[in-house]
């Protein structure tokens, strides 16, 4: 549906240049929801605008549907855009304009005569669930209210890929919830791939099949989300599944390793056995992990009294029962 | 004088003031409006973004606007007579009005379109709109309420020109008060004409207000 040859892109700043994307490529499948991760700075939006050239790559290819758009004139640009919808964080909405409007205005620009623009409007907003906001303007809408005229605006050109810019950002979790749910319906119902730009991994966890980590401009892991998220292999994915907390009380002489559990017997005690083993102060900062058919998958944090021969033996250890361990730099 | 005769003066002069101010508003947002987008879509970012169109207009409207309005008045004298045939009245003194509000008008224009949120603009684009699309259901709807609240600065700073141009011989409550107020000591008359050109002020502020209030739907 969606592929990236190479894409690069590089601002020119006075501080001089930033490379937002190195060389991506991706292939994104047709009726899929596909997520884009990454902590701020990474890229993702600038990807994202790639993938309808709000932003012009500064070398590689964008493919849609096998057709280079990079290659496109303005015009043939135009049209394919309105197969290709967004949403953004800050939902974008005309202000002066009602709901109604703003679900018409993609309609009134392609050329549809008002009558049936009004028709499928309404339509569309009964199906996000505002056939009583109609006549609302966005000022009187809450978030995720707003939310819901910006999808409905978006499906209006009955589009094949909805490009999703931290949709539910600006959302509290509740509503969060709600319109990803109703993200979901549309990619059932609709059959509407859908590709959503995020930094929470909840957002990821709850609709997406697939996901793309970006790092520094550079797509970093890729794959179906049940594996990145039970074997995360680079350390930005893991950073991002289990976020290394600050503020742990680091007076005391201490350091801190992060545990993969990627298929262990999750009838083992390791963690009792390590100290037992290695007779050391283990303490557990914080874990997410799960039991998956009794194999362990996840992360955890621990905390070992500075000592070079503990430290040695603790890592000896758990290198030895195949559990993955890497050191966090608190300094 | 006569109060028969004073209401006279008075009511004719009202009546030039404002034909002269109310032309010379919508000559120059009909030349201002074109030049303010201009301006603002080929700034750095713009949706036609065009550094030489932009510094090229930007200086000529800059250049017009830092002339006081004293000089350009008596400076274009002769293209005022080329276009309306006369240099007195007030039908002459609406040349002079548009030269020296249009520059203004265009950099009201071009400042209320850059309160529309960027992000409205980027979403209107992700929808396939062209730059036409944008410009006239966008960028100038969106910013209507902010571009009535500039004409309603606008009309006010062409009446208080309009009133200059009794120096040289236009016409309107300016003329008056310069004529019978400065030329002939009538104070009396000069303060009256002072007076009706406050509370014309206070009208034209007051109603444009309101109607950008009321226009404006951002409120809840």
């Amino acid at each position: 549906m969606i592929r990236f040859d190479k894409v690069s892109k590089t601002f020119v700043t006075t501080a001089g240049e930033v490379h937002a994307l190195s060389e991506i490529d991706l292939n994104i499948e047709k009726g899929c929801i596909f997520g884009v991760i990454g902590s701020s700075g990474a890229g993702k939006s600038t990807l994202v605008r790639c993938m309808n050239l709000l932003e012009r790559p500064t070398s590689g290819d964008v493919y849609f549907d096998d057709v280079n758009l990079t290659k496109l004139p303005m015009a043939e640009l135009r049209q394919m855009r309105r197969k290709i919808s967004m949403i953004f964080q800050q939902f974008n909405l005309l202000e002066q304009r009602d709901a109604l409007g703003n679900v018409c205005y993609p309609l009134e620009i392609s050329g549809v005569p008002k009558k049936a623009a009004r028709e499928k409007a309404v339509k569309l907003l009964e199906m996000v669930g505002l056939s009583d906001r109609i006549h609302s303007f966005p000022a009187q809408l809450s978030g995720g209210q707003k939310q819901r005229v910006a999808i409905a605006r978006a499906l209006a050109t009955d589009p094949d890929v909805l490009l999703c810019d931290e949709a539910t950002s600006a959302l509290d979790p509740g509503t969060t919830k709600a319109i990803l749910d109703l993200l979901k319906d549309i990619n059932e119902k609709l059959g509407v791939t859908i590709i959503v730009i995020t930094h929470e991994m909840k957002v990821v966890e709850q609709i997406c099949d697939k996901v793309a980590v970006v790092h520094n401009g550079e797509v970093v892991e890729t794959g179906e989300v049940k594996d990145i998220f039970l074997n995360p292999k680079s350390k930005v994915t893991q950073q991002l599944l289990f976020p290394h907390k600050e503020g742990y009380d680091m007076t005391e002489n201490q350091r801190v390793f992060r545990l993969s559990f990627d298929g262990q017997s999750s009838n083992e005690p390791v963690i009792a056995n390590l100290v037992l083993e290695c007779e050391a102060k283990v303490n557990i900062l914080g874990a997410s992990t799960e039991d998956v058919g009794g194999k362990a998958y996840g992360q955890m944090l621990i905390a070992i009294p500075e000592d070079e021969m503990k430290v040695a033996r603790v890592k000896n250890y758990l290198n030895e029962i195949g559990v993955h361990v890497i050191e966090e730099s608190y300094k | 004088m006569e109060l028969n005769q004073l209401i006279d003066i008075m009511s004719g002069g009202i009546v030039e003031s404002l034909y002269m101010t109310v032309v010379s508003t919508v000559l120059a947002y009909l030349f201002g409006i074109p030049i303010g987008v201009v301006l603002f879509i080929t700034d750095k970012g713009g949706i036609a973004e065009n550094k030489n169109v932009n510094s090229v207009l930007g200086i000529v409207v800059n250049l017009l606007r830092s002339v006081p309005f004293i000089i350009l008045l008596v400076a274009i004298l002769p293209f005022t007579r080329f276009v309306v045939g006369t240099t007195i009245g007030a039908t002459a003194t609406i040349v002079p009005l548009v030269v020296a509000a249009t520059p203004f008008v265009a950099r009201m224009v071009e400042s209320s379109l850059k309160e529309v949120d960027g992000g409205v603009i980027e979403a209107a684009l992700s929808m396939g709109s062209n730059n036409w699309q944008i410009i006239t259901k966008v960028l100038i709807p969106e910013a209507k309420p902010s571009l009535i609240v500039g004409s309603t600065i606008a009309i006010t700073t062409i009446l208080g020109y309009s009133a200059m141009a009794g120096f040289v011989g236009g016409g309107g409550l300016g003329a008056i008060g310069i004529n019978y107020g400065y030329y002939r000591y009538q104070e009396d008359i000069m303060l009256i004409t002072v007076i009706l050109l406050v509370i014309i002020v206070q009208v034209f502020q007051e109603t444009g207000m309101r109607i950008a209030t009321k226009t404006d739907k951002r409120r809840r």
